[in-house]
């Protein structure tokens, strides 16, 4: 347990040096991120004009929900997973194969140290600086803020197996990079990013609602911004359990089919 | 020099086909955006009807004309997105010691995959929303439009070149290149007049990509410009030449500065 | 052909500070340190020489390239090559050059070989008979046959160097400069391109700059060899002339019949000594190995005796070790 805290320290502290040294292209990457606020921050004031509500769904509470999204998805883009697909090409994968550790769980553990890093670097000036120039309403109920966290845990694990499935395809296809732009998109579109779901067009609403991008941000930003009914909280809540439970699956799956692979190949 | 570029994307679409399952896959993939691009638009209008005053088809022409551009931006100047690499590996040493200049050089080094994959969606999203907004289409409106989409490719070329030349002077240039993507690909979806006053200034003389797409839509409606001069939906090939005048001598700089340098 | 006059290079390097407090004083008040890469450099190599371009990491043997073929800007001094200042006429130049870089490729990644030489064709206006005679006979020289369709990225280095050497003579220059050529390349690759140096050499006149950190290549294709060092040229000589100065030291050998005893020569030295053998050094001009071993005392039976003598790789580790006067 020591060991293992030490460990993720050990693990903070260096991705958190690895952005320091890149000062400048951090500050570009704030700005980055504020100008993408402030184009869907003004996108639903100007759509709100004149209108106090959609479907029950408030002006403030739109925006709440993209300013905090856009502050808080940079925590879940990891970028080593391509890094992954470096070392499959070049073979080196079979190391990594050999720790006594499973390798899903090393990764985990770096992308927490990236997670950490993320967090004080970008996400909390981007939040600070969101409060101070937007208005953006927050839940002053405790019970709010826990299952918010609970499922913000939850869409934490379910990007990051996303990514993991993604990464293990790199056994089978040579070039992995389209799988994951197109992953990554479909997570901005279809989780629920950039639009919260609630604007969808049925039937398009309910049938994107049962898939797992949801659960990545849809489902905690809208738990977060008061958008699910106390009523609803255990379908949503259970649909990103089922979700992880089916991910988890497949992932081990397909990593026993890749350690058998190996082991034919010889790597 | 012309030559050389297309026997060069000729034969790099030969190397990829060698290995179609891959190949096809990442076009899938690639295609797949181009889907969700048009969910931007889709949502809202479907929720709102408008956003500033155009409804999904006029949304839709515009943000096509937009990616046709972008298509053969993708097509022939996209190596630049990686100009990073290039000095960090010190490829301009190689560049520097053939007959052809560096920017050739560079414009055959690679090729991109949304060479292709930007064609299929923009085109069809074209042909689907001309129909149904009202443009009365003569040879004059087509041969413009033509010089549009090229300039178009042109101005985020310019854009790109200048983001380059900062890669002679600092190690790393993606967040300066990300903001100006940020801007080129979440602002276009939207008419760039609901934004206010900053982000239309930017679009505008900044990072001109207004002029890809917001400006000429004016023009092919026959509307007056909101924002600025009634003059800039004709501006488009005029900005791309001064854009792309402004993004070669930054580089041209920075390239001396590296031969004097050496960083 | 190729004139360097008093040629420096400066660099100016930003020092980063030490620690979080160090890199953040840094930042708001950089210190730069002035590196003289290349230092009043002088030379001048004949139409159809070989050079051998020495020197240990870092002496600026690279940088000297970069200035002779035109990537970089003299800090002062100038460089003419063929009559030409290579970084004002950078285009004319560019055809009166190849240049090949042992650590990275000038070839297309992805595409076969055939296919990069075609580009290049293009890119250097070849026509096309010229190209087909050339390519044909490049391919013959460097035995290319059985890897030419093949993607580069797929080819062994050795392949790929012969790849690249190839690349960089489709348009026949005159003058070749060739950056570590021979690094991480197996024997037979090697030996080919070395054979093949020399051989253009011969036949075509073309004028070869090798750098390396092979001396074994340099012995055995470059008559001249310039040595640098910290920016300087500290020796440039033809191989004879450096074994005639340097290379006076010989190693004497002697095996006795039985246990050695203690000696005292008038001069050479013993530099080791390991049960019944003895080593000694000694310079030719003072003494020779004759006269050596008839000072031994008589009566001592000598089983063995061998002569080492220096050649220019090991007096040139030396050069490089203890400098020109060690």
């Amino acid at each position: 347990m020591v060991l293992m805290a030490r460990t993720g320290l050990a693990l903070i502290t260096a991705s958190l040096q690895e952005k320091l040294v890149y000062r400048f292209d951090l500050i570009m990457g704030l700005l980055r991120a504020l100008i993408q606020i402030f184009v869907f921050h003004q996108l639903w004031a100007v759509l709100f004009t004149g209108v106090d509500d959609y479907a029950g769904f408030t002006l403030e509470q739109t925006q709440t929900y993209v300013v905090i999204s856009m502050s808080i998805m940079p925590l879940l883009d990891r970028s080593f997973l391509p890094q992954v697909n470096e070392r499959i090409r070049s073979g080196n994968i079979v190391f990594d194969l050999a720790r006594p550790v499973y390798y899903g769980n090393l990764l985990l553990y770096q992308g927490l140290g990236q997670f950490a890093a993320t967090l004080l670097t970008t996400s909390l000036p981007l939040l600070v600086f969101s409060f101070v120039f937007f208005s953006i309403a927050m839940p002053d109920s405790v019970f709010t803020w826990i299952t918010f966290l609970a499922s913000f845990c939850m869409a934490y694990y379910t990007a990051f197996l996303m990514d993991l499935i993604a990464s293990l395809w790199g056994f089978w296809i040579a070039s992995v990079w389209g799988l994951f732009y197109a992953k990554w998109n479909l997570l901005q579109i279809l989780g629920g990013m950039y639009i919260p779901l609630w604007f969808f067009p049925s039937p398009f609403k309910e049938i994107v609602l049962l898939l797992p991008f949801r659960g990545v941000a849809f489902t905690p930003l809208s738990i977060l911004v008061g958008g699910v009914a106390p009523e609803e909280l255990p379908m949503a809540l259970g649909l990103q359990i089922f979700w992880i439970i089916m991910l988890l699956w497949f992932s081990k799956f397909m990593y026993a089919r890749v350690v058998k692979k190996l082991a034919v190949q010889g790597g | 020099m012309l030559k050389i570029i297309l026997l060069l994307k000729w034969k790099s679409l030969k190397s990829q086909l060698q290995y179609p399952a891959n190949f096809l896959i990442a076009v899938a993939g690639i295609s797949v955006i181009g889907v969700t691009d048009i969910l931007l638009i889709l949502i809202p209008t479907s929720a709102f009807e408008t956003i500033g005053g155009w409804g999904f088809w006029e949304l839709g022409f515009m943000f096509s004309l937009w990616k046709m551009s972008h298509g053969i931006h993708q097509a022939l100047f996209s190596s630049f997105w990686g100009h990073d690499n290039l000095v960090r590996n010190g490829e301009y040493d190689r560049f520097l010691v053939r007959p052809a200049h560096p920017i050739w050089q560079i414009l055959t080094s690679g090729f991109s995959i949304g060479a292709i994959t930007e064609w299929l969606p923009s085109v069809t999203m074209f042909i689907i929303t001309s129909s149904q907004v009202a443009i009365e289409w003569n040879v004059f409106n087509i041969l413009f439009l033509l010089i549009i989409l090229f300039s178009g490719a042109v101005i985020e070329w310019a854009v790109s070149l200048f983001i380059s030349g900062f890669s002679f002077w600092f190690v790393q240039t993606q967040h300066l290149r990300g903001t100006a993507h940020t801007f080129l690909f979440r602002a276009m979806h939207y008419p760039s007049h609901i934004f206010g006053r900053a982000i239309p200034f930017i679009l505008t003389f900044v990072f001109p990509y207004a002029f890809m797409s917001y400006y000429p839509t004016h023009y092919f409606f026959a509307i007056d410009s909101r924002i600025y001069s009634d003059f800039f939906p004709y501006a488009t090939p005029l900005v791309a030449i001064i854009a792309l005048a402004i993004g070669f001598a930054f580089w041209s700089i920075g390239l001396r500065n590296y031969q004097s340098t050496g960083t | 052909m190729i004139k360097a006059l008093n040629l420096s290079k400066e660099f100016k390097v930003r020092q980063p500070g030490q620690g979080v407090l160090g890199k953040l004083k840094s930042l708001a008040s950089p210190e730069y340190k002035i590196i003289k890469a290349v230092d009043d450099v002088s030379f001048e190599i004949q139409s159809g020489e070989i050079i051998g371009y020495l020197g240990p990491n870092g002496a600026g043997k690279s940088t000297t390239i970069k200035l002779l073929t035109g990537v970089l800007e003299p800090t002062s001094g100038s460089v003419k090559v063929a009559e030409r200042i290579p970084t004002r006429d950078r285009t004319r130049n560019a055809y009166e050059i190849g240049v090949v870089y042992g650590q990275r490729s000038q070839l297309w990644w992805d595409l076969p070989l055939i296919d990069s030489f075609q580009i290049l064709s293009a890119m250097y206006k070849l026509s096309e008979l010229r190209y087909e005679e050339n390519l044909e006979r490049l391919v013959s020289l460097l035995q290319m046959e059985e890897f030419i369709d093949q993607p580069v990225r797929k080819l062994s280095l050795g392949q790929r160097m012969r790849g690249e050497i190839a690349a960089a003579l489709l348009h026949e220059p005159p003058i070749l400069y060739l950056d570590e050529p021979t690094i991480g390349v197996d024997v037979v690759s090697k030996n080919r391109i070395l054979e093949f140096i020399q051989k253009l050499n011969q036949e075509k006149e073309v004028t070869v700059i090798l750098t390396t950190h092979n001396l074994a290549d340099v012995e055995k294709v470059c008559p001249r060899i310039l040595i640098i060092d910290q920016g300087r040229i500290i020796l440039d000589a033809s191989q004879e002339q450096i074994l005639e100065r340097f290379g006076k030291k010989r190693l004497l050998e002697v095996e006795f019949e039985d246990q050695p005893f203690d000696l005292t020569l008038p001069v050479g030295e013993i530099v080791k000594q390991e049960e019944n053998k003895l080593w000694i050094q000694f310079d030719r001009d003072q003494t020779s190995a004759f006269d050596l071993v008839g000072q031994f005392p008589r009566g001592r039976g000598i089983r063995d005796v061998s002569i080492t003598e220096d050649n220019i790789e090991s007096v040139i580790a030396q050069i490089y070790e203890h400098g020109l006067d060690g």
